[in-house]
């Protein structure tokens, strides 16, 4: 067994406090840090962050310290998908990249997607990383969030070129259903081993980019991502996952407003996450009585305006925040970008600290 | 011509471009009030929020397939030049789908691309400038951990003092006008619609 009983007994305890519904003693700062924390820590770039779990896990776990935040151990799939499935990936020793890139998805003609077979969740490429960081994660008592795929298009678009996938949805839609279906299928063997290995005390993370409305309208994401995003959380928390925790990257004001994330169970209270195209009033009005919110400061003022401006923003967004009955923590609408100033993301914990004083 | 192109419509526009032919309409004129209209339509309908990208990338396919037909019967005028355009996606950043529909309309509005794809290299941005001396730049970044890119090329621009010779305009989920003018860029576009506004009026502007 990797974990056990963290909703009492681990850490950051104010995040597990959050999640039982108990009263903090401050707000708690969970700002989406990620590259960052390699940053901080010195590493001249991302590639030892994506590719070594104990580097993800020690570099996190430092900068959370440092910072005095609330953010359990964060991680994308280290081969983002696109390698566990057998494509081709970078991972980001140039300076100037950002995350994993995926440099050949695994699937290039619709012909070959109903016959390519689903990955190996056991000895498959880039498994031992993935159960190697949930035993890090054990090993810190962190609370276990592990992101196990991104979204219905946006896992698609790992394993088949994105150009032909928005196609096919008008003009094959049959291949698109097969796709995301097989990759449900995928997940709910990554589920089984994960929750045979750890005990079913884990969340769930998942990001929505390709799936939001800057790509995609509110019907095509009914015609294919609606029910299958339901029909997977449903089944995880099923087989023992403890919640959710989603990310809707990018704009998806017109699934909302079509009720459609509504729909989407999240387990209890299972966090919420929109960027900053969604007001936080807008997101605690609509989500706050169900779900844990995480805030959405914007991004791109946290590495570009002054200290003042993101405390004065940041406590902006706790004012709104802290309305939503499930609990609220501050943070950032996307990652919190690598290069961000030190400065400027110590002010998402000095707002959290100065709150109600 | 330009219905089929806006519903996306891959026969109709393909029975359509065989007529213009076959009735001897301007190859040229079919392209620009057939095939480039079309386009124009879906993408307003893409500024107004009621066509997405798989609708764009159909009507991009009908287009395609009437142009096979059309291009062999344009007649060029040697003595015009088009404007040129050199259009990237910065270093680290792998989403060109933003990218591919600026290219697109801007093909399609009459402009020469020269589409350096994505993840590319900042001083290859300079180099080319300096080669294809292009009148616009477009960068393209969705990502906050790439964007930075954007403002390193505006100055590697300056330092190899060919600013003044380009204009720059930047685009993608991130950017904002703010931000662009911040970073010393001469334009921002939200979607490729508006990005080719934009580099329509820069183009003017210089003439």
């Amino acid at each position: 067994m990797v974990h056990t009983n963290w909703q009492k007994e681990s850490v950051p305890k104010r995040f597990g406090a959050l999640l039982r519904g108990e009263e903090l003693d401050r707000v708690c700062v969970v700002p989406l840090m990620m590259g960052h924390c390699a940053r901080v820590a010195g590493y001249p770039n991302l590639g030892d962050y994506y590719s070594k779990p104990e580097v993800t896990a020690r570099v996190e776990l430092m900068a959370n310290e440092m910072y005095d935040m609330d953010q359990p151990i964060l991680f994308l799939n280290y081969g983002n998908t696109c390698g566990e499935w057998g494509g081709e990936i970078e991972y980001p020793y140039r300076p100037k990249m950002g995350s994993i890139k995926f440099t050949k998805e695994p699937i290039q003609n619709p012909e070959d997607i109903e016959k390519y077979p689903i990955p190996d969740v056991k000895k498959g490429p880039y498994m031992e990383q993935w159960y190697q960081i949930m035993k890090l994660q054990a090993m810190s008592k962190n609370i276990p969030i592990a992101m196990i795929r991104a979204g219905c298009f946006s896992s698609a678009c790992r394993v088949f070129p994105i150009a032909k996938l928005m196609l096919l949805a008008l003009r094959q839609p049959d291949l698109v259903t097969k796709l995301f279906r097989k990759i449900n299928e995928w997940g709910y063997a990554l589920t089984e081993e994960t929750v045979r290995r750890s005990g079913g005390d884990i969340i769930f993370w998942d990001t929505l980019p390709t799936d939001s409305n800057i790509l995609v309208s509110p019907n095509i994401f009914s015609k294919f991502s609606k029910d299958s995003i339901i029909e997977f959380h449903e089944k995880t928390m099923k087989m023992g996952v403890s919640m959710w925790m989603t990310h809707w990257c990018g704009n998806h004001n017109a699934n909302i407003k079509a009720g459609y994330v509504d729909l989407v169970p999240m387990g209890d209270p299972g966090i919420i996450h929109f960027g900053p195209e969604t007001p936080i009033s807008e997101v605690v009005q609509k989500f706050g009585n169900k779900n844990a919110i995480m805030g959405n400061i914007d991004p791109v003022a946290i590495f570009t305006q002054p200290y003042e401006k993101v405390l004065e923003l940041a406590k902006k967004n706790i004012e709104e925040g802290m309305k939503a009955k499930k609990g609220y923590m501050v943070g950032c609408g996307c990652e919190l970008p690598p290069p961000s100033p030190p400065t400027n993301v110590f002010a998402l914990t000095k707002a959290a600290r100065e709150y109600k004083k | 011509l330009a219905e089929g192109v806006a519903e996306g419509d891959v026969d109709k526009t393909k029975k359509a471009a065989r007529e213009a032919v076959e009735e001897k309409v301007d190859a040229y004129k079919a392209l620009m009030e057939g095939c480039s209209k079309g386009m124009a339509l879906i993408s307003q309908r893409y500024q107004c929020g009621e066509a997405y990208v798989p609708e764009i990338m159909v009507s991009a396919e009908a287009m395609y397939a009437a142009m096979d037909i059309l291009k062999p019967y344009v007649k060029l005028d040697s003595t015009k030049v088009p404007a040129k355009v050199v259009l990237g996606v910065v270093e680290g950043d792998i989403h060109d789908i933003g990218k591919n529909i600026v290219k697109l309309l801007l093909e399609v509005a009459g402009f020469k691309v020269v589409d350096l794809g994505a993840d590319v290299v900042l001083r290859k941005f300079i180099d080319v400038v300096k080669e294809e001396k292009p009148e616009v730049l477009a960068l393209s970044a969705l990502m906050t951990t790439t964007m930075l890119g954007m403002p390193e090329t505006i100055n590697m621009l300056k330092e190899a003092g060919v600013r003044g010779n380009v204009r720059v305009i930047v685009g993608g989920a991130p950017l904002s006008p703010e931000y662009a003018e911040k970073i010393g860029a001469d334009g921002y576009a939200k979607d490729g619609a508006q990005a080719v506004q934009v580099i329509e009026s820069m183009v003017k502007g210089r003439k």
